[in-house]
């Protein structure tokens, strides 16, 4: 590709280019960034802080939300008395599998309306 | 690279030594944008920062000084955005006296250049002092290319307007002395 320079252009371009002393201004750079540190690890002492009083203030209703996903989930739909069926169908006739086979259908959907054509 | 891909994993002397050895292209590259050395230093400082934070994306090491540029040419426009490019342009006052050395040439050169609107230096600018070429300045500050074309072509005829002083005694190139 061309580019049509201008030959007085590029000389002047060429000449006021300046050997600028660094050491100063990469000391400025690496002063900065390590404030940067700082602060962000700072920020992620407080994420810490804060996600254990939450997890503090909530540990009771989690773990009792636990228990109960625990025991429902695994709940069968349909009653049914052979114990191979049970398990085949378990994927599927269970709570945990409507809620997996209810998220995929979400995902599906939100794929459908929101992804670029 | 091997600096780079150290830099990559939060390596911080590594990363203080690609500063080192890229702070005097960078510096002159944001001067020629900005016309303002404290200005132009502390736009590079935050292409470097900006540098830092993200090098863990980069996916090339061989693709540094490129993808440097780029954020480079980012900062810069994002600055631009905020602040009018073009309020110095009425304070220019053409050389008369073409100078020798190379802080004045930059400083008779960054004064013509702010007499150009924002995209037209940015496009000047890659082209003369990152000698890229159309496409590629195309590419980065996304313009087509038809747009770059015209503004190197206008800005290239206002600049040897402005330093028409250089015309008769144009400069040779000599060692820096700072």
């Amino acid at each position: 590709m061309t580019t049509d320079r201008d030959p007085l252009l590029e000389s002047l371009f060429a000449a006021a280019r300046q050997d600028l002393a660094g050491d100063e201004f990469a000391d400025d750079v690496m002063l900065r960034i390590d404030k940067l540190r700082r602060r962000a690890i700072i920020g992620w002492i407080f994420v810490g802080l804060v996600a254990a009083a939450i997890a503090l203030v909530l540990s009771g209703p989690i773990v009792h939300a636990v228990n109960l996903a625990t025991q429902i989930l695994p709940e069968s739909l349909v009653e049914l008395d052979d114990r191979r069926l049970v398990q085949v169908f378990a994927p599927l006739n269970s709570v945990a599998g409507v809620v997996g086979l209810g998220l995929l259908g979400l995902r599906m959907a939100y794929r459908k309306i929101f992804s670029p054509r | 690279m091997l600096l780079v891909g150290r830099a990559r994993t939060g390596d911080r002397n590594a990363f203080a030594e690609l500063v080192i050895r890229r702070q005097v292209w960078m510096r002159n590259l944001m001067r020629r944008c900005c016309g303002d050395a404290v200005l132009a230093d502390d736009l590079a400082q935050q292409v470097f920062l900006t540098a830092w934070r993200t090098i863990p994306q980069l996916q090339r090491p061989s693709r540094f000084a490129a993808w440097l540029k780029r954020i480079a040419v980012n900062v810069w426009l994002q600055h631009a955005r905020k602040n009018d490019p073009l309020k110095a342009a009425n304070e220019y006052e053409l050389t008369t006296q073409p100078s020798r050395d190379a802080t004045s040439i930059g400083l008779d050169l960054d004064r013509s250049l702010a007499a150009l609107s924002e995209k037209e230096r940015l496009c000047i600018v890659l082209s003369y002092h990152e000698r890229m070429t159309h496409a590629e300045i195309s590419e980065f500050a996304g313009l087509p290319v038809g747009t770059v074309k015209s503004h190197i072509r206008r800005g290239t005829q206002r600049l040897q307007q402005l330093l028409s002083a250089y015309l008769d005694s144009p400069p040779v190139e000599e060692p820096n002395d700072n």
